[in-house]
C-alpha cells in the first residue's frame, strides 16, 4: 500500500505539533511491512527545481516540497496553478491513500483535485484546528475574548467584522470542500464534537489520537514534595491563548501572600509579535513584581524535554482557549509527570481531573493559587492511575484501520457515482 | 461612521462643480455642494446636490431657474430634520439644507461645463457643472434620499417617468465566445446560466458545489456582461476550471455592459440544453444534483418556471414568491413584495406551491417558454422589474411555483445593484411604467 501523508508545513522548518504528528505517522507507516510512505509537505516557496522532487529521507521513507499557501478564512489556494503542483505528486505517487493534516496551506481544494485526479483514492483528513470553524484565528474566543461554542454567519460576521455575505460564502466553501474528503481523523473527542456542531456527519469522524514519538519513562518514583513548595514548569508559546499570564498572577498571588507554595516555576518557550504590546506589557509587569521564583529558559529543543519534565513536581497548562489535544500534554505522561490544566476542551479530556493531574477555573489566577496550595500540603503529587499515552504502533495500526474504512466509503461513493 | 452622503460619493464620485458665483447680486453665496452630475442615455444632464437653508436674503425661496444648454427641470424638496440628519445633509452653519434633483434638456457634453442658475429671494447664483462622461446613469440614488420616501409621489417623479418613457431602447449586445471546456460530450438537460457584473467573487463556490455532487448532463454558460471583467474572468476560468473544477463551462462576453436581462438572453439563446436555470452567482445552492433534479420535475409536470426558497445569510427569508402591491413605503407605487421576507422559514409545507411571481435571482424554466415569450425582457435598457413582466409573461405558459424542499441561501452580494440604475426614484419611475405597461396587456 502505498500512503501520501500531506503535512500543512514542514516540519524542519516548522516544528508545530501538526508537523510532528504527520511525520510521526510516516515514521511509524514506514516501519510497517508492504507500506511505502511519502510525505508531502506544503511550503510557500519552492524552487522550480525542487517541487515535485521526491528524496529518500533518513527514516526511509519519500519527501517532498509542494508549493502550496492558502488565503485566510477560506483556505482556497492562493495561486490556482498549485493545482498542478499537487497533480503531478499525486500521479508520481499514484497513493492508494492520501492522508491530509490540516487544510490551511494545503488548500480544501485538495480532496477534490485528488477524486478528479485519482478517482478511486480515498481522501482522510485529521482536523488538527477549528480554523474552519472560526475566524479568531480558530481559537474560538470572541472579539471580547470569551469562550464561544458556536458558529454562525451572523454572529461570525459580528466577532470579525465582515459582511455576513462573506462569512456565509466562506462557511458554503469550506463546508463544500469537505464534502471530498471520505473520513476525517480528529485527535480528540472535543475537537470532533466541536465540528460535529458545526455540521460534520458524526458517521464520517474517527477520533485517534496524534501520532507522536514520545520519549517515555515506564516508572517514575513517587518522589516527596520538599517543604518549600512545588516545582512547576510551563512549556509553550508565550500568547495570550496559553495564559502564561494567569500562571504567572497565581504564583505571584501566592509569593506575596507569604506562602510557600511554589518553589519556582520555570517557562520555557517565546513569544510572538503578532500578539501585540498588551499582552508583552502584562508579562513584563508580573515579572518586574515576581522576586526569583519565577525563571524564563528561553526555547528548548526536543532532546531537551526529557530533563526538563524530570525536573518539575508537575506542568501547568493555563490556556484560556479551548486547546485541541495539546501535544505538551502527552509528552508530560509520558514521562509520568501530572498535569495542572484549565478545566475546558482539549485540557479537561486529555488530563482526567484527579487522575492524571487536576483541573482549576479557566482564566483564574484564584482558583489555580488555590489549587496549587491544595497540592502544595501533599507529601508527593503521585497519581498511580494515570493514563498511558498511546505508542505510534497502536496509532499507525488505528490509522491503518481508518484508511480502510475510508477506502470501503471512496468504493461505495465510486458505485454510487456509476 | 461615515454619512450615507459620504458613502454615496465615494461609490458614485463627484462631479466637478464651481460656484455659486453672484451673477447679480453682491449678496454672498449660500451653502452649497452639487455632489454629481451625469449625462443621460438620450444626452441630457442629471444634478443633484444641496443648499443650506439659512442663506442670506431669506426667507428661503429657492427657485432653479435655468440653463444656457435647455429647459431646466428640477425636482426641489426640503429635506425632511429627521432626513437631514441621517444624510448629513446640514450646512457648515448647522442650517438644514435644500436637495435638488433635475435634468437640464439638451445636449450636454462630457465635460465641458454648464451653468445653472438659481435665485434665493432676491439674489441669484450660478453653478457651473461639468458631467462625468459615464453617461449611462440617469438618475442617484442620493437625489432619492434627499427628496426624502414620503416626498417621493408619482406626481412629483413625473420628469423622471418622462424620461424613462422616451428612452430608446439600446440595441442588443454583441457577444463572442471567450472559454470554453469539457463541452463536447452530449446535448445536456440543463443549462446553468449565470450573468456576471462587476464581480465574481462569489462563482467559486457555485463551481465547487457542482464539481463537489456532480450533476451529470449539466453545463454552465457564464455571460460576462461587464467587458472590463472578460479578461479578469477568463483568466480565472483557465487557471481553476481547467485543472480543479473540471466542469463543463463556456463563457461568453458582451461588447458592453448591456444589463441583466440582456446577459439573461444571450446565455440562454447560446445554451444547448432544453432546461435552462438563470441564476445569479451569488446565490449559495445546498444540494445541486438533487435539488436540480427536484425542480425539473416540476417543469416535467407542466409548470412554466420554479424556484427554491431564497434565505439571506441569517437564515431568514428572503423569497418564497413574489407579487406586486401597493407599497407602504412609498405610497401611490406599486412595487415587487415578498411575503415572508425577513421571516423565519416556517409552514413552507413541503410540496411546490404556486406563487404569483418569482425573483429574478433563480428560477427554472425551459429554452421553449423563453422563446415563447421573447426572452427575458429587456426593461429601459437596464435595471428592476425584469422579474415581474417575465413571471407575467411565462404564467401563460403555466403555473410559477416555489418548491420548499429545494432551499438555497442568496448573499446578495454580487446582483446587479439598484445604485447602478439609478436608485429608488428611477426604481419608483419604472414602476409607474410598468404598471402602464401591465395595465395595458391586461
Amino acid at each position: 500500500m502505498r500512503v501520501l501523508i500531506v503535512s500543512h508545513e514542514w516540519e524542519a522548518i516548522s516544528p508545530g505539533g501538526a508537523q510532528r504528528s504527520a511525520s510521526a505517522l510516516a515514521r511509524g507507516l514506514a516501519q510497517q511491512p508492504g507500506i511505502e510512505v511519502t510525505l508531502a509537505s506544503a511550503i510557500r516557496n519552492v524552487p522550480p527545481t525542487e517541487r515535485a522532487h521526491p528524496w529518500r529521507n533518513a527514516h526511509g521513507f519519500d519527501e517532498v516540497l509542494v508549493r502550496s499557501e492558502t488565503d485566510l478564512g477560506f483556505y482556497s489556494w492562493q495561486d490556482p496553478t498549485f493545482a498542478n503542483d499537487w497533480q503531478r505528486v499525486l500521479t508520481q505517487v499514484q497513493p492508494d491513500v492520501v492522508h491530509l493534516h490540516h487544510y490551511f496551506h494545503v488548500g480544501v481544494e485538495l480532496p477534490l483535485l485528488v477524486r478528479h485526479t485519482l478517482p478511486g483514492v480515498p481522501v482522510v483528513m485529521t482536523l488538527h484546528e477549528f480554523l474552519a470553524i472560526c475566524l479568531q484565528s480558530g481559537q474560538m474566543l470572541d472579539s471580547l475574548g470569551q469562550l464561544c461554542s458556536q458558529s454562525s454567519p451572523a454572529a461570525c460576521a459580528n466577532c470579525v467584522d465582515w459582511p455576513i455575505a462573506r462569512t456565509a460564502t466562506r462557511e458554503d466553501y469550506v463546508r463544500r470542500a469537505f464534502e471530498s474528503v471520505d473520513l476525517f481523523v480528529t485527535p480528540s473527542r472535543f475537537v470532533r464534537d466541536r465540528y460535529v456542531d458545526w455540521g460534520l456527519d458524526i458517521g464520517r469522524v474517527r477520533v485517534i489520537a496524534n501520532a507522536l514519538d514520545l520519549e517515555r519513562r515506564v516508572t517514575r518514583r513517587t518522589r516527596a514534595l520538599p517543604a518549600n513548595g512545588l516545582r512547576l514548569a510551563f512549556i509553550g508559546q508565550h500568547t495570550p491563548y496559553k495564559g502564561l499570564d494567569v500562571l504567572m498572577d497565581a504564583v505571584l498571588q501566592l509569593h506575596e501572600s507569604g506562602r510557600e507554595v511554589v518553589e519556582r516555576l520555570e517557562v520555557y518557550g517565546d513569544g510572538s509579535d503578532r500578539f501585540g504590546r498588551e499582552f508583552e506589557t502584562r508579562i513584563s509587569e508580573l515579572r518586574a513584581r515576581e522576586v526569583g521564583v519565577t525563571s524564563f529558559r528561553g526555547r528548548y529543543t526536543q532532546e531537551d524535554l526529557p530533563g526538563i519534565l524530570d525536573g518539575v513536581d508537575a506542568i501547568v497548562v493555563p490556556s484560556i482557549w479551548w486547546e485541541n489535544s495539546p501535544v505538551v500534554i502527552e509528552e508530560a505522561l509520558a514521562r509520568r509527570v501530572p498535569v495542572i490544566c484549565s478545566d475546558i476542551g482539549g485540557m479537561a479530556e486529555k488530563v482526567r481531573d484527579g487522575i492524571d493531574g487536576w483541573h482549576f477555573e479557566v482564566g483564574s489566577p484564584v482558583s489555580l493559587a488555590a489549587l496549587l496550595t491544595d497540592l502544595s500540603a501533599r507529601t508527593s503529587l503521585g497519581l498511580p492511575l494515570m493514563r498511558v499515552p498511546l505508542e505510534t504502533a497502536d496509532v499507525v495500526q488505528q490509522h491503518l484501520d481508518a484508511y480502510g474504512e475510508a477506502a470501503r466509503r471512496r468504493e461505495r461513493t465510486v458505485d454510487s457515482d456509476r | 461612521m461615515a454619512t450615507i452622503r459620504g458613502r454615496l460619493r465615494r461609490a458614485f464620485g463627484a462631479a466637478t462643480a464651481s460656484g455659486p458665483e453672484v451673477a447679480s447680486d453682491s449678496a454672498p453665496a449660500p451653502a452649497t455642494q452639487v455632489d454629481a452630475a451625469w449625462i443621460l442615455v438620450d444626452g441630457s444632464l442629471c444634478i443633484d446636490g444641496w443648499l443650506a437653508d439659512d442663506v442670506p436674503g431669506g426667507p428661503v425661496d429657492v427657485r432653479l431657474i435655468g440653463s444656457e444648454n435647455g429647459t431646466w427641470r428640477p425636482l426641489l424638496r426640503k429635506a425632511r430634520p429627521d432626513v437631514a440628519e441621517v444624510l448629513g445633509l446640514r450646512a457648515p452653519d448647522g442650517s438644514v439644507a435644500y436637495g435638488f434633483v433635475g435634468h437640464v434638456d439638451g445636449s450636454v457634453e462630457p465635460g465641458r461645463p454648464v451653468t445653472i442658475e438659481f435665485r434665493v429671494g432676491e439674489a441669484t447664483w450660478e453653478w457651473r457643472v461639468s458631467a462625468l462622461a459615464d453617461g449611462v446613469v440617469p438618475e442617484s440614488v442620493f437625489s432619492g434620499l434627499v427628496l426624502g420616501a414620503k416626498a417621493l409621489t408619482p406626481t412629483g417623479l413625473a420628469p423622471i417617468v418622462d424620461v424613462i418613457r422616451q428612452a430608446p431602447r439600446p440595441p442588443a449586445p454583441q457577444h463572442r465566445v471567450v472559454y470554453e471546456a469539457f463541452v463536447g460530450g452530449p446535448v445536456p438537460w440543463l443549462s446553468v446560466v449565470v450573468p456576471l457584473y462587476g464581480d465574481f467573487e462569489y462563482l467559486r463556490n457555485l463551481l465547487l458545489a457542482i464539481s463537489t455532487d456532480p450533476v451529470v448532463g449539466v453545463e454552465l454558460v457564464l455571460v460576462s456582461d461587464d467587458p472590463a471583467l472578460t479578461p479578469r474572468l477568463l483568466a480565472w476560468l483557465e487557471s481553476w476550471n481547467d485543472a480543479t473544477f473540471l466542469l463543463p463551462l463556456r463563457l461568453l462576453a458582451h461588447d458592453r455592459n448591456a444589463g441583466f436581462a440582456a446577459a439573461c438572453n444571450t446565455g440562454w439563446s447560446a445554451a444547448r440544453g432544453e432546461k435552462i436555470l438563470l441564476l445569479n452567482s451569488d446565490v449559495l445552492t445546498n444540494r445541486p444534483d438533487t435539488d436540480l433534479r427536484t425542480m425539473a420535475e416540476c417543469l416535467d409536470d407542466g409548470c412554466a418556471a420554479v424556484a427554491p426558497v431564497l434565505l439571506y445569510p441569517d437564515g431568514t427569508v428572503q423569497h418564497a414568491g413574489m407579487l406586486v402591491e401597493g407599497s407602504v413605503d412609498f405610497p401611490g407605487f406599486e412595487l415587487p413584495a415578498h411575503p415572508g421576507k425577513h421571516e423565519l422559514p416556517r409552514d413552507l409545507g413541503s410540496a411546490p406551491r404556486g406563487v404569483e411571481m418569482l425573483s429574478g435571482a433563480v428560477l427554472m424554466t425551459t429554452a421553449t417558454a423563453l422563446k415563447a415569450v421573447g426572452g427575458v425582457p429587456v426593461v429601459f435598457g437596464k435595471g428592476d422589474f425584469e422579474d415581474v413582466l417575465l413571471s407575467v409573461s411565462l404564467r401563460e405558459h403555466g403555473a410559477l411555483v416555489v418548491h420548499p424542499g429545494v432551499v438555497w441561501t442568496h448573499v446578495e452580494g454580487a446582483s446587479y445593484r439598484r445604485e447602478d440604475h439609478g436608485g429608488v426614484p428611477v426604481t419608483l419611475a419604472k414602476s409607474v411604467v410598468i404598471g402602464e405597461q401591465l395595465g395595458a396587456a391586461g
